[in-house]
């Protein structure tokens, strides 16, 4: 150091560039967010574990107490574990064949295989039932007429066994991997593959050695993801687990709210190991993901389509399509133009009093009302929120470590932490001071950001990490400012990013129906719940009636959402 | 009122509870018939006042849309929101609202008797005073606050186009040979379920539940999905079932008939109004409307239930359901049970 | 007086190998001058420059801008890069996807508040001096990579900034288009008289731009001077390497001087002074061939026999020969005008003492 340097000028405190200026006021911000954040993520889970530990933990001993409790764990992970690898592999796949599709069914080919995710879980294993129960499933009694298998009485499938609910619920999450890998595809442009197969390898080649290598971030990240939903995950053990008396620990959580007086210290010690395990998985995903900058591919977006286009991947999405969407929403509209879920295909008694009834009802206007609002409300906050705590956790030196590290935690916590669970902890929260919203619209608003800021954070730093930073330091080169170079640089380059996460978590609030039920009041019904009260006690007909409502309103939000985000952009690129 | 309730909170609550309590005070001296219509009266006017009355219910979405079509014709001026749900639900929604003193639920109507005897005891429940509250069968009001306000049967149900001849008539008829594999019953989705397991061994004898798992049952989550998949056809028969979820599918012409078993088991809809309410003379009103004769007859006239009254048309005797006794089930019982069933069905 | 100043800069990246990219350096750019950063790839030159741009926090030194700290790591300043008036050409270019050329390169001027009409103009001429006018409404995925390097160079240009900092600006572009824009460049540089660091592997592009060359090496400065002086004299051998002087000869003291090529012969007084092994490094252009039979020459020149020709290249108007020299290969390259030899025949080389760069513990001790 020159002896010019160690004068004692003091510190640079304040001025453009000092340190306070630099790097204390930056962090005010990042605090207050982490403050915030970190009250609505942590407090209720804090009132939720705190019932587990009281009295030295005697609800893990309960908990050990339950009949098959080992059973039911290990099924929980299994059942997680086969279909979070199944959605893997499809979603992978369906990537890789939407990458190969031929320019004139391209753009549509890309949408449909999210398209399962605009089909509640309840609506889709509802319809899945429709089509699948062994004696009067449609399909199956399609499936009969069938010369080899017309001996049968009931099949050939039945939809009551663990195979059946891998199978549905890997479906189901398979279009989260899609989302993840699709993107992660997409940013990669060709010219990569192009190179690989300009050395001379095939396409399955290069899949396996350049494609799949480069989209692992993508996969780890969506892997991860699916696991936790699948460990949370409980419609389709619920509904199609009882007959084959398969329990999860969710269905075990869901069982004891419906027996009094209701043990929550049992319920938050269920919940723990899928806290535990969302831990887990999370340091897993940081460890096997390392340095982020690693994956970030120059993105010298090519000019060239030098894809090789295959049909056969058309016929794949379609089919993926079919199966997933298509029979499910057909056997709903059917169920949902009869009298009463029949199991007869016979079209004379069709009727429209369902949908009617249904539409004359004011509490379920009201609801669909208040899911809009409240959703729309939460995902105008969520966006911008989340948008911020990742691009803090972009940020390498910037800000204060411990910051940091708070964000990262609390960007992971609600992922790891059921709804159905975190509906407890919210309602315990909000009932009580210092922050007593309950039975108002806020607290479904407050709910809805609790649960989603994970994904919210996670989806829009994939975004950012692709977007790379070299875009935001040669704004900054030219002397753009920190507002000119987020309002014309970083937020348009991450627009359909930002729009596919506001997509994203539109369809995810506007099916929420778990923790809605515990903070929900009378005049604050959201549309899940409404399904969920038909569903416990109503007729099916009316719950395919909700749920094609729901489908029609979720087309109408991610269409919405897809606009704002990406319409241009679509165009552009 | 409403005004005064966001601005002077503290204070509204405060001359409210004089309120109640004057009127409570008065009906429960009253020397006279025609006071107690006065001091009702008086009631009839302060809820009038407050404007609007919570309901929680665990009843069916169609048994509580009756009522609450009912009250909205017998009180227009009171207006009635009405949250459906399942009985652990509402019950912490309802814990919780008392707990952290928020606006919430002014009348509450669960199968969760045991919950409305505690609340009784801890005197956080109002105590009736309508007319229909003296007249009702002191049988159905426990602790002088808990009142029974209808019973349902539980039933045995089939599909007519998969049974035509000989159908099942008692708990006995389901091990008939012909239904294995045919039959439905359900999960232990709550403690009446329980009982009912535990009622079935005590009365069908020690080895039933095992001969009952022999024939292979399916087993629901529930009334509502067993319903379902019993008009579908999916299943022939079904063990387990209240006839509300019956009812409203045979209105949509399924081919469901339903069977009340001899013996057999019911259980009750208890009903309260709980005291931290803010809106207590309401809940007063709705109550009485719930026990009213027009009340009753919404409740139970279709036949879904029986009424404590015995001028209900439509309904079914009270005195021939045998209520399942909530007592016996404190959560040692039920932790046990669970494990012994699970031992048997899984 | 100095435009650009740092002093003892240290910038040591964050991970786990904890790379030191940035070693103390000092670096002084006077007023209107172009300094060129010359260095192999990965020693620094980049980071060095996003140091003095303010993308990254060194961890100790000074950066002074036409008078002004920006950066002084004992009192934790670093002035953020958009207040800084400079000019950066990216070495990935890093051009907004979402932009059209036009808009890319009126950014600048936005940024700095400049008047739409004389934003399109600005745009309109340096656009034209990096020949790029017609492409004002495309987007850079729509662009070769040398026209949108170009791109890259005209927005840095356009705001006319007080620093540049080009980071291997003309990389990418053809010979003829590389001496073209460099000449522009050189040309812009008198006119607007713009201070700057120009980073290149190239070492012509060096000399023929550069006031003065600094050389890099593992993160520090190995030798800063004028372009002549360090093409006539590297300091050290590193430098001499990197400037792809081919021949060298590892000398001993052994009663004279042996290297790999054999004995050292000619006129080996300068080498009197020395007794300690010496490194000489000689361009081919420098050697000298002769038959193999004739005697060295007398004076003023160092001379090596019994070389052989293993392969001559014609290439325009010079001549590659290959030879092999006492069992060491080593380069010449010769005008052709001068009599040929052919694989094969016996040669003794010579080169003159100007032409030889001897070193000494890795210091030059020639001239
Ligand atoms: N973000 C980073 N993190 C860690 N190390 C880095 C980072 N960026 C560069 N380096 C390392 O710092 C050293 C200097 O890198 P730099 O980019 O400055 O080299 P360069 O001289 O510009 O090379 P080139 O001529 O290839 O562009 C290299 O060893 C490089 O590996
Ligand atoms: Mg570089």
């Amino acid at each position: 150091m020159s002896a010019e340097n160690t004068s004692s000028k003091g510190l640079a405190w304040w001025g453009a560039g000092g340190l306070l200026r630099r790097q204390v006021a930056p962090q005010i911000g990042w605090l207050l967010i982490v403050i915030v954040v970190g009250f609505a993520v942590v407090w209720p889970i804090v009132q939720l574990q705190y019932r587990a530990f009281i009295d030295g933990g005697s609800a893990f001993t309960r908990m050990g107490e339950l009949p098959r409790i080992g059973d039911t764990v290990r099924t929980t992970v299994i059942l997680a574990f086969m279909s979070s690898a199944l959605a893997v592999l499809v979603g992978t796949f369906l990537a890789w064949c939407a990458s190969l599709l031929p320019r004139r069914v391209q753009k549509f080919g890309e949408l449909a295989p999210l398209l399962p995710l605009i089909v509640p879980a309840v609506a889709a294993v509802t319809g899945w039932i429709f089509l699948l129960s062994p004696k009067v499933g449609y399909l199956n009694m399609m499936l009969r007429q069938l010369p080899l298998l017309s001996g049968l009485e009931e099949g050939p499938f039945d939809i009551y066994t663990v195979k059946w609910i891998v199978l549905i619920t890997g479906m189901l999450l398979s279009s989260f991997v899609y989302v993840f890998v699709h993107t992660g595809l997409k940013n990669m442009g060709q010219e990569l593959e192009a190179a690989a197969a300009a050395c001379g390898a095939s396409p399955v080649r290069i899949l396996f050695t350049v494609t799949l290598p480069l989209l692992r971030p993508s996969i780890i990240f969506a892997a991860g993801v699916v696991f936790l939903l699948g460990m949370g995950q409980f419609t389709a053990p619920l509904l199609l687990g009882r007959t084959s008396r398969i329990d999860v620990l969710t269905t075990e959580m869901f069982h004891l709210t419906l027996r009094y007086p209701i043990d929550y210290g049992l319920g938050a010690a269920l919940g723990f190991p899928i806290l535990i395990a969302g831990f887990i998985v999370v340091m897993l995903q940081k460890l096997a993901l390392g340095e982020q900058r690693r994956y970030v591919v120059v993105s010298a977006r090519s000019k060239y389509d030098a894809r090789s286009t295959r049909w056969w991947a058309a016929g794949v999405i379609g089919l993926y399509l079919l199966v997933t969407t298509v029979l499910p929403l057909l056997a709903l509209t059917y169920v949902s133009l009869s009298p009463f879920w029949s199991g007869s295909l016979v079209m004379t008694e069709l009727t429209t009093r369902h949908w009617k009834s249904v539409l004359d009802n004011p509490v379920l206007v009201n609801a669909v009302w208040t899911s809009i609002k409240t959703s729309v409300i939460a995902i105008a906050i969520l966006i911008p929120l989340g948008f911020g705590m990742a691009f803090a956790l972009l940020q390498s030196t910037r800000i204060f470590k411990p910051i940091r590290m708070a964000i990262d935690f609390l960007a992971t916590l609600p992922m790891a932490v059921p709804a159905s669970l975190m509906g407890f902890g919210l309602l315990f929260a909000y009932t009580r001071p210092p922050i007593q919203i309950y039975g108002t619209a806020a607290v479904l608003v407050v709910t809805y950001i609790t649960l989603m800021i994970g994904h919210s954070t996670r989806l829009q730093f994939t975004t950012l990490v692709a977007t790379g930073q070299e875009f935001l330091e040669a704004s900054k080169a030219c002397g753009g400012g920190a507002l000119r170079s987020l309002l014309q640089i970083l937020l348009p380059l991450c627009r359909k990013g930002i729009g596919a996460t506001a997509a994203l978590t539109f369809v995810l609030l506007f099916h929420e129906f778990s923790a809605s039920l515990m903070v929900r009041s009378a005049r604050t019904q959201v549309i899940g719940s409404v399904m969920y009260d038909v569903w416990t006690g109503g007729v099916y007909s009316e719950v395919a009636v909700l749920a094609l409502i729901m489908v029609l309103v979720t087309v109408i939000g991610v269409m919405i959402a897809v606009w704002i985000g990406g319409s241009e952009s679509l165009k552009k690129i | 009122m409403k005004q005064l309730d966001t601005i002077l909170p503290g204070l509204g609550r405060f001359a409210l509870a004089t309120a109640v309590l004057a009127t409570t005070l008065t009906a429960a001296f009253a020397p006279s018939s025609v006071s107690a219509q006065q001091s009702w009266n008086n009631v009839l006017a302060a809820a009038k006042k407050e404007g609007k009355v919570v309901l929680y219910s665990a009843t069916p979405p169609s048994l509580g849309n009756r009522l609450v079509a009912g009250f909205k014709k017998a009180y227009p001026d009171i207006d009635i929101e009405f949250t459906r749900g399942p009985s652990g639900e509402i019950l912490t929604k309802v814990g919780q609202e008392q707990s952290g003193g928020v606006d919430g639920a002014d009348v509450f109507i669960s199968t969760e008797l045991e919950w409305f005897r505690a609340r009784a005891k801890e005197g956080k429940l109002l105590k009736p005073v309508g007319p229909e509250a003296a007249t009702w069968p002191a049988k159905y009001i426990r602790e002088g606050s808990v009142i029974t306000a209808g019973l349902e049967p539980l039933t045995i149900v089939y599909n007519t186009k998969l049974i035509g001849a000989n159908p099942p008539t008692s708990y006995a008829d389901m091990l008939r040979p012909e239904y294995k594999g045919r039959l439905g019953t359900s999960e232990l989705a709550s403690t009446l379920l329980i009982a009912w397991y535990d009622w079935l061994e005590k009365t069908q004898g020690k080895d039933y539940l095992q001969k009952l798992r022999a024939q292979n049952p399916k087993l629901y989550n529930g009334t509502t999905p067993l319903a379902q998949s019993l008009a579908a056809g999916e299943i022939a028969v079904g063990a387990f079932g209240n006839i509300t979820a019956f009812k409203t599918l045979m209105d949509q012409g399924a081919p469901v008939k339903y069977v009340l078993p001899n013996p057999g088991l019911g259980f009750e809809y208890a009903m309260g109004g709980l005291a931290w309410s803010r809106r207590p003379n309401a809940a007063l009103v709705l109550m009485d409307y719930v026990m009213s004769k027009a009340g009753q007859t919404a409740w139970s006239g279709t036949g879904e239930g029986a009424s404590p009254r015995t001028d209900v048309p439509g309904a079914i005797p009270a005195a021939a359901i045998t209520a399942w006794d909530s007592s016996a089930y404190p959560p040692e019982v039920v932790n046990k049970y669970r494990a012994y069933w699970s031992g048997i069905f899984k | 007086m100095q435009e650009l100043k740092v002093e003892a800069l240290v910038k040591q990246y964050p991970g786990r190998d904890k790379v030191i990219a940035v070693n103390n350096v000092d670096i002084e750019v006077q007023a209107g001058e172009m300094l060129v950063l010359l260095g192999p790839s990965g020693c620094g030159k980049t980071t060095l420059l996003r140091c003095v741009a303010g993308l990254e926090d060194a961890q100790q030194g000074k950066i002074t801008l036409e008078g002004k700290a920006v950066f002084d790591a004992s009192i934790q300043f670093n002035q953020p890069t958009h207040l800084r008036d400079i000019g950066m050409v990216f070495q990935n270019y890093s051009l907004w996807p979402h932009m059209t050329v036009q808009r890319n390169v009126e950014y600048p001027l936005r940024a700095r508040g400049v008047a739409a009409s004389e934003r399109d103009k600005r745009v309109k001429d340096v656009l034209e001096v990096v020949q790029c006018g017609h492409l004002t409404d495309r987007l850079p995925a729509m662009l070769s990579g040398g026209q949108q390097q170009r791109i890259a160079l005209a927005r840095a240009l356009a705001p006319k900034p007080k620093i540049m900092l080009l980071d291997e600006p003309l990389s990418n572009l053809d010979a003829l288009l590389r001496v073209e824009l460099r000449a522009h460049l050189r040309a812009i540089h008198r006119e607007v008289g713009f201070t700057g660091i120009y980073v290149t592997h190239d070492q012509i592009e060096a000399f023929n731009l550069g006031t003065r060359v600094a050389v890099m090496r593992a993160g520090k400065i190995e030798q800063l001077g004028t372009a002549r002086e360090v093409y006539d004299r590297p300091a050290t051998e590193y430098v001499a390497k990197f400037l792809g002087i081919r021949n060298v000869l590892a000398l001993k003291a052994e009663g004279g001087w042996m290297s790999d090529a054999g004995r050292l012969e000619g006129d080996l007084g300068i080498l009197s002074a020395h007794k300690g092994p010496l490194q000489m490094y000689v361009r081919p252009d420098a050697v000298h061939m002769s038959a193999g039979g004739e005697a060295a020459p007398s004076g003023g020149s160092f001379s090596l026999g019994g070389g052989r020709v293993v392969d001559a290249l014609y290439s325009g108007g010079e001549i590659d020969y290959v030879l092999d020299v006492g069992g060491q290969t080593l380069y010449v390259s010769t005008h052709s005008a001068k009599t040929a030899f052919n694989p094969g025949d016996a040669v003794r080389v010579n080169f003159a003492h100007r032409d030889a760069l001897i070193y000494s513990n890795d210091k030059l001790v020639s001239g």
